[in-house]
């Protein structure tokens, strides 16, 4: 069945097209509502609020773009509202192994390096690096997101890259940049 | 000329570099090595794989749709339906007002009035709600459900093999003594929950009132 049919009888209320388009999506939406949660358990909500809103809005849907790009904007938008519900501003302090992304051989403790010193950003931070490092969102996008100007977007990505290498920067590469800072001055 | 800050080089992996920038990179190893550090970071980002939602989390989510009436032909489920059939079991066994047939009608008794009757039971509202319960509540009271089902299937063949009747001393007893068992169970998965809490501590009142009916009646009940 094609994905166009499979919307319009989901749309309908057909439970085996609704699963059939979970199945196909919901690693991604859950993907990217996790990654800007910053964990596990909020993220089980807002991923089922996401699917709820875009089953609630699927009637509405008017293939403009395509299925996945609309049912992403969907969750991102379900997982930013979670967040300015939840105000939470904490950022964990979990220890990050020290590992330089591109610098070990093992991508598992790469990814894990990286999950980690994503979920240490702060909010505003971590919901800009994700939508554009990790989702690919333009700046423009994301400032109609979020409700800030493409500019403030932008620099906020800076700061987010910034604060995420020095996260990850392993401690003996630390102190070696900073005795050389410290030589040169 | 001091390195160029880390937001500075973060903004190179987008931007081409001034003059002034370019003329430092081409000198300074320092930074040229962070900017390919900043350039793998956000390959890395790019390149994280997807992740996979719990197992379980499509059947909680077909709940809500069919709560919301999301999947065609689906009446809504009634989060407060076992609270219902406790409330049934709970006036039957502590005064029988319902009577035990109550108890496989569970959708359309009690009344919220015959409950507001029983004073603690109406104070959280059984049968009015209209928000989704939280998840632990879900859990608790799909706990009540499913070992109410059980009893309730133990309690006939009880009453089939022994010809008591739902009246009977000892069959309300045993019918409250398996509400304050499942209500305890039910509270460790929702221990901040009213209704549940409401039931059991009724329950449990119910019950301490039968026990001293029992041990003061004149009729032996064992």
């Amino acid at each position: 069945m094609t994905e166009t049919e499979l919307v319009r009888r989901a749309s309908n209320g057909d439970e085996a097209a609704m699963h059939a388009l979970y199945r196909r999506y919901a690693p991604r939406v859950y993907a990217v509502v996790r990654r800007l949660a910053g964990d596990d358990a909020m993220a089980d909500d807002w991923a089922q609020e996401a699917w709820i809103r875009a089953f609630r809005a699927l009637p509405r849907f008017r293939g403009d773009s395509a299925f996945s790009t609309w049912l992403h904007r969907v969750a991102v938008n379900s997982a930013l509202q979670g967040r300015r519900k939840s105000n939470r501003h904490d950022t964990r302090e979990t220890d990050l192994p020290s590992v330089l992304p591109g610098g070990t051989s093992d991508p598992t403790m790469l990814r894990i390096s990286l999950e980690r010193a994503l979920e240490r950003l702060p909010d505003g931070m971590r919901k800009v690096l994700v939508l554009h490092d990790v989702e690919g969102f333009t700046h423009e996008e994301i400032g109609e997101m979020l409700g800030v100007a493409a500019g403030t977007s932008k620099s906020q990505l800076f700061k987010a890259r910034a604060k995420m290498r020095e996260l990850l920067r392993p401690l003996k590469d630390r102190e070696r940049v900073r005795a050389y800072v410290a030589s040169d001055a | 000329m001091s390195h160029l800050t880390l937001e500075a080089l973060a903004r190179l992996l987008d931007e081409a570099p001034s003059a002034e920038e370019e003329g430092h990179l081409a000198g300074c190893e320092v930074c040229r090595d962070e900017l390919a550090a900043l350039r793998g970071q956000t390959d890395a980002l790019a390149s994280l794989p997807k992740m996979v939602p719990a197992p379980e989390a499509w059947a909680e989510l077909r709940d809500r749709l069919e709560d919301e009436r999301l999947i065609a032909g689906a009446a809504p489920r009634r989060f407060y339906g076992p609270l219902r059939t406790a409330a049934a079991i709970v006036l039957f066994a502590g005064g029988g007002l319902l009577g035990y047939g109550v108890r496989g009608n569970a959708e359309d008794a009690p009344s919220t009035e015959v409950v507001a009757d029983r004073g603690v039971l109406a104070e959280n509202g059984a049968g009015t709600a209209v928000e989704p319960a939280p998840r632990e509540q879900q859990g608790g009271l799909r706990r009540v459900e499913e070992a109410q089902e059980a009893f309730l299937s133990a309690l006939d063949q009880y009453m089939a093999a022994t010809g008591t009747s739902p009246s009977d001393p000892a069959t309300r007893l045993a019918t409250l003594d398996n509400i304050v068992l499942t209500t305890a169970e039910a509270l460790n998965e929702a221990p901040a929950d009213p209704v549940i809490n409401s039931f059991h501590l009724t329950a449990l009142a119910q019950r301490n009132a039968m026990l001293r009916q029992i041990s003061t009646s004149s009729d032996p009940v064992f």
